[in-house]
């Protein structure tokens, strides 16, 4: 059964700065196929076939099951990781956590270095934890993915395809998603000082900024009891959006209104 | 609610997309452009063309892609059961540069049963853009079986062979069949040219060159790989020589970045630092992203006498370096 998370009460998001999952931008990827030298090379035209349909599929359930058709056919396709990967990403997008974590893994085996996952699995894990103490395992797997994110975009050597810059700003917003997740990671272990220290580098690295980022750097800072800066950072998510931080923002000075009403209105 | 990621499709497409149209690094040099066009449709079709087969193929053949777009598009809304309007919708895609579409089409096409050699020559110049290598050389036995005179599909091995395995040796036998099959192509002899110069057969490199030159010049083609390969070969024995060849390399291809870099070399050798900083300049600003122009215009600056604007460019040597690679 898939893993859907709810929205929680304010509590739950201040306490943990657990969205329902928002999964972040994972443009900072590049198919393998780019690079002449690297490119898993399919035996068969139909192997191919297969995986342009994968690649192709124009809606999330289709390109799932065209992944799981692809796997089930060519066990040993050298596109294999690559075809687990577009089916990771389609069930990101439709929250399925559960089936994230699942086909992650499985890519992670495959290519222990795809950025792509390890940044998806260091994002999606914190949201799956429901109770941290008993499910810390999980969050140093999460953190671990993260940290191996960075160490691996600092080391990558790329294809030429890709300009210089245009690396540097895929490589800025992969290291705040990963700054982001571990963020995540130690909000739900309570440890705000280091949450709101990782969401700060997140949002300084990251070439767009986020709604979520501030907004998570928001309820952090509330829970440290820095009333003002929390303010501003909910304010700016409220700006930012989309609607479900906004709404949740909104909740969050709310709760510092009706919590301190002297220190959050002026 | 779900921030989406960038679409699965743009990793491909991306991928084709640059693989079709960017020109290909090897060892700091600049390759040749592939120039993937597919192979024009058959001059008239069958008697088992239909009315929208025909119509379609006078839009292309009189490049009118917009209204084959829309025929296209038109065509499409039902299933497609005829090969060859299969392939020529695999041709529209492809000038619109939906690449997967395309090859999808194609595809179609051959397991409709369509066996000509225009849509192997497709075939393997979509799969070559897709970096599908084995596929690639599926297609190009298929279509030699059907052409045995083409050059095309040699060229095509021999490219492989010199910037993707790297094998000069096995790329110089390709080019050679297909210099044999077509002498007067300036393409296939200026890359055998430059197997033979990686193979260190200089005296015949620097002959084929001359070949090629001479082959771009009758056909009016403005092409300057001759010339840079001329003038690489000149630079170790007569720096000066290497200039004036670097220089008709300039002026077929300014465009080009490892043309002034090649001519930015020349001048250093020559002991012309002023011009040498110049050209590698010019190098640098066509292609900031290529680490051997900007040490190559460390070095020059240094020389000048100008270390700090030097140590710029060696600093992004070094980051170019370490996010390249060899």
């Amino acid at each position: 059964m898939a893993i859907r998370l709810r929205a929680g009460t304010w509590v739950q998001a201040v306490v943990a700065a657990t969205l329902p999952w928002f999964p972040p931008s994972s443009s900072g990827q590049f198919g393998p196929v780019l690079d002449p030298e690297g490119a898993p090379q399919a035996e068969t035209q139909e192997e191919f076939d297969a995986y342009l349909e994968i690649v192709a599929a124009e809606g999330d359930s289709e390109r799932i099951a065209a992944a799981e058709s692809f796997a089930a056919s060519y066990p040993s396709s050298a596109l294999l990781g690559q075809a687990l990967v577009h089916g990771m990403e389609a069930h990101r997008a439709t929250d399925n956590v559960e089936a994230v974590l699942r086909t992650g893994h499985a890519v992670l085996n495959l290519l222990p270095d795809n950025l792509r996952s390890l940044l998806t699995l260091a994002s999606a894990i914190p949201n799956a934890v429901v109770d941290p103490k008993s499910q810390a395992s999980l969050l140093e797997r999460a953190e671990a993915y993260a940290i191996r994110a960075l160490a691996v975009m600092e080391a990558k050597k790329i294809p030429r395809a890709i300009p210089l810059d245009q690396w540097n700003a895929l490589r800025a917003e992969m290291g705040s998603e990963a700054h982001e997740a571990i963020g995540h990671v130690a909000a739900k272990r309570g440890d705000v000082g280091k949450a709101v220290e990782e969401f700060q580098r997140a949002i300084a690295l990251s070439p767009a900024e986020s709604g979520r980022q501030h907004y998570r750097l928001g309820a952090a800072l509330a829970r440290m009891g820095k009333i003002a800066d929390s303010r501003e950072a909910l304010l700016r998510a409220v700006e930012l959006g989309p609607e479900l931080i906004r709404v949740r923002s909104r909740e969050e000075l709310r709760w510092l209104e009706s919590a301190s009403p002297g220190r959050v209105s002026r | 609610m779900a921030v989406r990621s960038t679409s699965a499709a743009n990793c491909l497409g991306v991928a084709l997309a640059l693989a079709a149209f960017t020109a290909q690094h090897i060892h700091g040099q600049s390759t040749l452009r592939l120039g993937l066009a597919l192979p024009p449709p058959p001059e008239k079709l069958g008697p088992a063309g239909q009315a929208f087969s025909q119509e379609l193929l006078g839009l292309i053949r009189k490049d009118e892609w917009a209204a084959a777009a829309n025929l296209a598009e038109a065509v499409t809304r039902s299933p497609v059961g005829d090969p060859v309007l299969n392939y020529l919708l695999g041709v529209v895609h492809w000038q619109r540069g939906e690449r997967i579409q395309a090859i999808q089409r194609l595809r179609t096409a051959e397991t409709q049963g369509l066996r000509e050699s225009y849509l192997h020559q497709a075939l393997w110049l979509a799969y070559y853009a897709a970096n599908q290598f084995i596929l690639f050389r599926q297609q190009m036995q298929l279509a030699t079986a059907l052409e045995p005179h083409d050059p095309r599909p040699h060229f095509h091995l021999g490219r492989h062979a010199e910037s993707v395995a790297g094998n000069s040796a096995a790329a110089m036998r390709h080019f050679e069949r297909a210099v044999s099959l077509d002498a007067s192509d300036a393409r296939s002899q200026a890359w055998l040219a430059l197997s033979l110069e990686r193979m260190d057969r200089r005296e015949e490199a620097a002959e084929r060159y001359r070949l090629a030159a001479r082959l771009a010049t009758t056909r009016g083609e403005m092409f300057s790989w001759p010339y840079r390969g001329l003038a690489r070969l000149a630079l170790g024995s007569d720096p000066y020589k290497a200039e004036e060849w670097a220089l008709l390399g300039v002026k077929a291809e300014p465009e080009v970045a490892d043309n002034h870099a090649v001519l930015a070399r020349a001048y250093e050798r020559g002991g012309k630092l002023r011009l040498a900083a110049e050209a590698a300049s010019e190098a640098v600003r066509l292609n900031p992203d290529n680490e051997v122009s900007h040490y190559l215009l460390y070095g020059v600056l240094r020389r000048l006498g100008r270390p700090d604007a030097a140590d710029e460019h060696l600093s992004r040597f070094r980051a170019l370096k370490r996010v390249y690679g060899d």
